[in-house]
């Protein structure tokens, strides 16, 4: 009996504490001013920044009834500049009522003259501070960062949820790539990738469009890809990704047919020349099919993946030439791979600056395993 | 003359008690930076590194049971004046045994203070950002000095409670590991000199302090002949989650990464978002468990402290228990925040892994001595030497 009483003491005493040590914390949620989403443009002093803070009485109004849409906007927009990132967060307080809380921050638009100017000067401030998560997601927007923001989407009352929502369900299709902020900063600490690719995104009148990838050299933005069938060799070779869907000629070069991957699979192999050695195989379904080519042949489905095939090595072939060649930078992690299985080659060489020469081969593997409902 | 307690059997840990225990004594607050500080000497080398810590921990304990063993029912606070005294003389090794239990006291003494102002530290950080560290260090001493007060086998209860709780946290690791971590991360293996080895050798060495305190609650084992089969669950169950942690975060973050980050550990929960849950920020639960961790983690500590006083003193079911343990917070508070700051705090550390490498160098001193003198404890007539 007795060591139970001493339990239940304990137990107070443990919740006593939560209590006492949380006193100068405690935050009721209305005393936060919760930014969803920041975006940040240069500017002559430095940055500028603007924040979205979402108006909970326009949001519980809006929705269903009281046509409370076009009625201004569900959220508010402060801006500030300096020069550093923790400055003019902190400036913005300023006009804020509450302090500024980091903790929903889903989103980082980062306009694209910051981009091409360069992320790490700010990325300290975002590693630093407690409150800002790893899961929220960079964005370069094409353009200006701060018209973005103001974009009012009709789909979303609070336009960050719509670019959430856009690249969420466009990760877990794996069109899009995964790239959150976490990976932004393994991406920039290790010696072996230094090469970020940030969703690249255009703001429309009311809608957001996700136009593909912001290529970084370090933390320099040097150009974009857009060609989605090149973003999907991408994303075979960088994460073992399936990507989006593709077209090519049919095998008598008439009409053209619509491939979906399912699945893909890769092996990456760097000899020691070095010469890097890609095989890629995938599995999917011919979702259209223009051409009068039969499927109960079997030599059909031959030709097609043939025809497939190519056309992947095509894309795959004009990728490696823009990375080599135009922004002489390792997109595809090879270096990695290097670092991690070849640590001798690793030692000694330079990659990224021998990189532009390495002999690059890709070949990929279709395999056609569904057709739909068509029997033909 | 006292009753002893380990007649009693419901005074005594069972062996899933002792696991507990001495788990809890081990696993603490280091778990949270051990990726860094292993990955930052040896890189991805650490998976191998940890598992040889782990065999040469486990042949240190071996030899440390096996001593425990020639005395079952004795805490060393009975058994190393017996080691050092002669048959005739009982004053003469009470004399000799006291630099070694100025020795054990000290060290406690700082290992408690520099876990507690890292824990200060690491909430005031990460969690608590504008509540003082004194108001937690406080708040955690008074908490563990009521743990401290109980008795040894109430205390090992109390880790029995929470020793599955500290389990969630592995289960989201694991889970964040598996979804997000790759497998380049953890290339390549065995690049590291002897010198950085030996550094991570340290390092690890050091997350693996605490199981020495086998020397205190040794004298409750309901079965010490069974004792160095629980060790060895121990030291396989310790390196084996040192090993996942390792792993776990290293391939979600890569050795680069991970060196920048201060609790690479709470970093990954961090990054844990589930479709299952309609929760987020696991971090806060997780912190909550690891924060019962820590709590018996330096209660255990407090306990041995206040045990060796109060049995050096045949107090030990008196109640001035309690004011041994109240004479410990002003001591344990000056300690605690004499460190500047973090940066002379991580040196303290290492002073303290230091001397965690003298204290079991005095241990198995000890046992030597114990074997050359022929010394073996009749476990029936364990208390007689107190008396006279």
């Amino acid at each position: 009996m007795r060591h139970l009483y001493l339990l239940r003491s304990l137990v107070w005493i443990l919740m006593f504490s939560l209590l006492i040590t949380g006193c100068w914390d405690r935050r009721e949620i209305e005393e936060r001013m919760s930014v969803t989403s920041l975006a940040i443009d240069p500017d002559k002093k430095g940055y500028e920044v603007t924040a979205i803070v979402p108006i909970p009485t326009k949001i519980i109004g809006g929705g269903g009834g009281g046509g409370g849409g076009g009625e201004g906007s569900a959220v508010e927009v402060f801006s500030s500049s300096g020069g550093n990132l923790g400055y003019v967060i902190n400036m913005l307080n300023e006009k804020t009522t509450e302090s500024i809380y980091l903790g929903n921050t889903q989103i980082v638009l980062i306009g694209e003259g910051q981009a091409k100017r360069g992320i790490g000067p700010f990325i300290d401030f975002l590693r630093r501070n407690p409150e800002v998560r790893r899961q929220l997601w960079p964005v370069v927007i094409k353009g200006k960062a701060k018209d973005a923001v103001k974009v009012q989407t009709n789909l979303e009352q609070v336009p960050t949820n719509y670019i959430k929502d856009l690249l969420e369900t466009g990760v877990e299709g794996e069109e899009i790539p995964n790239f959150y902020l976490g990976k932004l900063f393994v991406e920039l600490s290790s010696p072996a990738r230094q090469a970020p690719i940030v969703n690249y995104i255009r703001a429309e009148k009311d809608k957001y469009e996700w136009l593909g990838v912001a290529i970084f050299k370090k933390d320099k933005m040097v150009g974009t890809l857009e060609d989605k069938a090149e973003l999907s060799v991408l994303l075979h070779l960088r994460e073992q990704k399936k990507g989006r869907i593709i077209t090519t000629t049919c095998p008598d070069r008439k009409e053209e047919i619509v491939f979906m991957p399912h699945d893909v699979k890769r092996t990456i192999t760097v000899t020691d020349q070095p010469q890097v050695r890609a095989n890629i195989e995938i599995r999917g379904e011919i979702i259209e099919k223009g051409c009068a080519l039969g499927f109960d042949q079997k030599k059909a489905f031959n030709a097609i993946e043939k025809q497939l095939e190519a056309a992947y090595e095509k894309k795959a072939k004009h990728l490696m030439d823009r990375a080599q060649k135009e922004w002489k930078l390792d997109i595809f992690h090879f270096g990695d791979w290097v670092r991690a299985f070849r640590p001798e080659l690793w030692k000694r060489i330079d990659w990224h600056h021998t990189f532009p020469s390495i002999p690059i081969q890709v070949n990929y593997k279709v395999m056609v395993k569904q057709i739909g409902i068509e029997s033909q | 003359m006292e009753k002893k307690p380990a007649t009693n059997q419901s005074n005594t840990l069972t062996p899933y008690q002792i696991l507990c225990t001495l788990y809890l004594t081990i696993v603490g607050i280091g778990l949270f930076s051990l990726p860094r500080t292993l990955s930052k000497e040896v890189g991805s080398d650490g998976i191998w590194v940890i598992m040889f810590s782990g065999l040469i921990v486990w042949i240190l304990l071996f030899f440390i049971t096996r001593l425990l063993q020639l005395f079952p029912g004795q805490t060393f606070v009975r058994f190393v004046p017996e080691i050092l005294g002669s048959s005739r003389d009982k004053k003469m090794g009470k004399i000799m045994s006291i630099p070694f239990f100025l020795l054990f006291g000290i060290y406690y003494l700082f290992t408690m203070a520099s876990v507690i102002r890292l824990f200060g530290e690491t909430l005031a950080g990460a969690v608590f950002l504008h509540t003082p560290v004194e108001a937690i260090v406080i708040v955690l001493i008074l908490a563990t000095l009521v743990a401290a007060t109980m008795k040894p086998y109430l205390l090992a209860k109390v880790n029995e409670f929470v020793f599955p709780i500290t389990f969630i946290t592995f289960i989201l690791i694991i889970l964040v590991a598996i979804k997000y971590g790759e497998v380049t991360n953890l290339l390549p293996l065995f690049q590291s000199n002897p010198e950085q080895i030996w550094k991570g050798m340290l390092t690890t060495g050091f997350s693996f302090t605490g199981y020495e305190i086998c020397i205190l609650f040794a004298g409750y084992y309901q079965n010490t002949k069974k004792a160095m089969r629980v060790h060895t669950l121990l030291i396989l169950l310790v390196t084996i989650v040192y090993v996942v942690a390792f792993v776990a975060s290293l391939s979600l973050f890569g050795q680069y990464e991970i060196t920048k980050l201060q609790w690479p550990l709470l970093e990954m929960v961090k990054e844990y978002k589930s479709p299952l849950f309609v929760l987020e920020r696991f971090e806060s639960g997780v912190i909550a468990i690891w924060v019962t961790n820590v709590f018996v983690n330096v209660a255990n500590m407090y306990l041995f402290l206040v045990q060796m006083i109060s049995q050096l003193y045949h107090s030990e079911s008196h109640p001035g228990r309690k004011w041994i343990a109240w004479l410990f917070v002003p001591i344990v508070y000056a300690l605690v925040m004499l460190p500047k700051h973090v940066q002379e705090l991580n040196d303290w550390m290492y002073y303290v892994g230091i001397m965690n490498l003298v204290v079991v160098g005095a241990i198995l001193f000890l046992y030597v001595v114990a074997l050359f003198r022929r010394r073996k404890g009749d476990s029936r007539h364990a208390s007689s030497l107190s008396s006279p």
